[in-house]
């Protein structure tokens, strides 16, 4: 099983890297000064413009094109750059090193299956040999390599960018220019997209309904002022899948003699007849989602006004309490016990109520239940001697002071003391290991490997750590039924109230 | 009002004093809604020293300022911390809270993403270290202005910044009122208990989401103006009983 694990880790690891390594190496070893931190930056936006271009049928994207993108996009960064830093940026899109060797880029990986290191040789843009008018040899029209397009689209998925007509527009291209295995593969894009968008939407929905508010804040909330205009985009995206499925059956038709390229055709109309289906399902859903809008925007107005002139963080705190300072506690209880409920476990007569119930509260021992839940995070349980004496240590002390202990006593001592008594849950175990029968202590003068009671050993412990407890060596501990306190509830256990008693004998 | 009406408006106040919220599933919910019912529940709390915070979504019952004869899980923390070496965690506790509040008090848009994300503990510790720094700086500027009544502004701020943020020792870590982190786990802790958060990752950095109801509670305490200006006047009522700055 573990072994599968790891085989999982390892599969596909050489053709993940080779799709990550193009971005690690964006822009990496240029020499551009100060612009370094921005570099990734600018060139992926160069390299959107590029794929754009691409699918509007474009063909400004030739070097002088690019050079122009790269100082545009400079610029519209808020950026400033010289012709040389340009000049760099642009060469080291197009090539690695020097411009004149027009090297491409390389980058290593690591092959799991020949287990070994490889080089992987990649361009970010490539000729498109489609507008490239080879015969007049006019300078190159450059387009994205699939190794850049998967960049994009890696980044897509990320940023969910492109809308579903972006993504009906490159499956046409792909299918225009006969690669129609991509064109498929490109359609999982869009049904992803779509899955996606519709997820949103229903979350949304969901939002809306219990807090019609976020209509305020998110963009969607406008889009309820045109409806039409949503409409009409849905429209258009319709027609966008009747074009690609009448280009499928065209293009079938041209082919059929291809047995291989008939296969692919059909199966990229039954992909295209799913996405169309699912994007029918999100459109309806976007256009339920707006009529709800405003029918919620219609019947009550007022949850949509920002009333509040005042807000806690403002008015209280900055400039409250932050900038006053504080001049007594009781104050900031005043302002925070409000927002908590009364608690009152019984339903008692009316006038009962308002008499008894701080009464019956006190009577709960809540202590222990804070620090119970507290204690549920550590979820560990450990054998430390050291913690559980010192905490019994201060119950002995109690003991020896006042010759009797209860487990409700513990609220009275310093919390930093409880917080330690509910650490080890060893050190609640021997409380309970009280309760069975009485214990004469004589365990000073023994050896420890002799004990088989482990109160023997606790005593013998706190004795040699604290010499004062010696005074109990000969005492007789008892318990007994403490008929004050509540039971007591510890990690769903109920604890029966009792208490430890010395019994003064004469040795 | 006739016996009918303060039978069925006794019905909600109890199940609300009950269950504390009502959402609309409840029979109740639909029955507060009849306006003699909601004038009589309206009754019931004003006389009892609640507030009941209606929302869209439920109706949620909390304690007044001044003059409700109810505990509350907050009053517990305040009795349990009675003594000098415990209250001023308390204090602490209070501030932490306070705190949390300012956090997560920002518009809709960061109100959703805080509902989402969460705020982690150190996030907050930051929060609470900026309060606690800005009080050590008035204390340091100005020393003369009612010293006597700010021996708990001291006290909480030389607390706090002699406490170690966490502690290094995994075992002790949680419940640890010793350090800042565990601090504001306590407070977060009793903000839990009163379903008003969610506390997420508790064993790596933990996190508190806020809840609506906790957001419908600040709405209707704090961002209303007459009970800001009830806190203003309770807040000036406190301060005039004290020594005043003489160049106020």
């Amino acid at each position: 099983m573990e072994e599968m694990d790891v085989n999982e880790s390892w599969e596909g690891f050489a053709q993940r890297m080779q799709r990550l390594n193009p971005l690690f190496e964006l822009g990496r070893g240029m020499d551009v000064g100060e612009l370094k931190p921005y570099i990734q930056t600018i060139l992926m936006q160069v390299l959107l413009t590029i794929f754009y271009r691409e699918l509007n049928d474009d063909d400004n994207r030739r070097k002088s094109d690019i050079r122009y993108i790269v100082e545009d996009t400079i610029k519209q960064m808020k950026l400033l750059a010289d012709d040389r830093q340009i000049e760099r940026i642009t060469s080291g899109l197009l090539y690695q090193g020097k411009e004149e060797y027009s090297k491409p880029f390389e980058a290593l990986y690591y092959d799991e299956i020949r287990q070994s290191w490889e080089t992987q040789v990649f361009r970010y843009v490539t000729m498109d040999e489609l507008y490239t008018n080879l015969e007049l040899g006019s300078s190159i029209v450059y387009k994205l390599t699939d190794v850049s397009q998967e960049m994009i689209f890696m980044s897509r998925e990320m940023a969910e960018e492109f809308s579903i007509t972006i993504e009906q527009l490159y499956s046409m291209q792909l299918i225009k220019n006969g690669n129609f295995r991509k064109a498929t593969r490109n359609l999982d894009n869009l049904i992803s997209r779509v899955n996606r968008l519709m997820a949103k939407e229903f979350t949304f929905q969901k939002e809306m309904i219990n807090n019609p508010k976020i209509l305020l804040i998110e963009d969607k909330s406008q889009r309820s002022d045109s409806r039409a205009e949503i409409e009409q985009q849905f429209e258009e995206e319709k027609n966008h899948f009747r074009t690609i499925t009448s280009m499928i059956e065209k293009t079938k038709r041209r082919n059929e003699e291809d047995n291989a390229v008939q296969k692919e055709l059909t199966l990229l109309q039954e992909k295209i007849s799913h996405t169309r289906q699912l994007h029918d399902r999100f459109a309806k859903l976007v256009i339920q989602n707006i009529s709800y809008e405003m029918k919620l925007k219609a019947e009550n107005p007022s949850l949509f006004w920002e009333t509040s002139l005042v807000s806690f963080r403002e008015h209280i705190y900055e400039n409250g309490f932050m900038k006053e300072g504080v001049r007594r506690f009781e104050l900031i209880e005043s302002v925070l016990s409000p927002l908590f409920s009364p608690k009152n476990e019984f339903i008692l007569p009316l006038d009962w109520i308002w008499g008894e119930q701080e009464f019956d509260e006190k009577q709960q021992t809540e202590t222990v239940v804070e620090e119970e839940t507290e204690k549920a995070i550590t979820h560990q349980r450990v054998t430390n001697w050291d913690s559980v004496i010192m905490a019994w240590s201060y119950v002995f002390q109690y003991l020896q002071t006042y010759r009797e202990f209860s487990l409700a006593d513990l609220a009275e001592l310093p919390l930093e003391i409880q917080n330690l008594w509910f650490k080890e849950s060893e050190t609640i175990d021997l409380w309970m290991m009280f309760d069975k029968k009485p214990l004469k202590v004589q365990v000073l003068h023994r050896k420890e490997e002799t004990f088989s009671d482990e109160r023997e050993i606790l005593l013998y412990k706190l004795m040699k750590e604290y010499p004062q407890f010696q005074m109990f060596e000969g005492l007789k501990l008892y318990t007994k039924f403490d008929p004050k306190a509540e039971p007591f509830h510890w990690q769903h256990m109920k604890i029966t109230p009792f208490k430890i008693c010395i019994q003064e004998e004469k040795r | 009002m006739n016996a009918e009406t303060i039978k069925r408006a006794s019905a909600v106040y109890f199940s609300l004093l009950k269950d504390k919220v009502i959402d609309e599933n409840s029979e109740h919910f639909q029955t507060y809604f009849d306006p003699e019912v909601r004038q009589t529940v309206l009754l019931l709390a004003d006389e009892s020293g609640t507030y009941i915070i209606e929302s869209p979504k439920r109706i949620q019952i909390v304690v007044q300022p001044t003059g409700s004869v109810f505990a509350t899980n907050f009053t517990h923390m305040k009795e349990k911390h009675k003594q000098i070496e415990t209250k001023k965690h308390f204090h602490l506790i209070s501030v932490v809270i306070m705190s949390f509040l300012a956090a997560i008090d920002q518009n809709q848009a960061a109100k959703i993403r805080t509902k989402r994300e969460g705020i982690s503990y150190y996030t907050l510790e930051r929060q609470v270290n900026d309060l606690i720094m800005n009080w050590d700086s008035i204390l340091k500027t100005k020393p003369g202005m009612g010293e006597e009544v700010r021996i708990d502004m001291k006290d909480v701020v030389t607390t706090w910044k002699y406490m170690e943020v966490d502690t290094e020792d995994y075992g002790v870590k949680k419940a640890n009122r010793r350090t800042r982190i565990g601090l504001i786990a306590s407070a977060m802790k009793l903000l839990e208990t009163e379903g008003l958060i969610v506390i997420l990752d508790r064993d790596d950095i933990p996190k508190a989401v806020p809840k609506q109801e906790l957001f419908e509670r600040i709405e209707y305490l704090y961002h209303d103006y007459d009970r800001y200006e009830m806190f203003k006047k309770l807040m000036n009522t406190e301060e005039d009983g004290h020594a005043e700055n003489p160049s106020n």
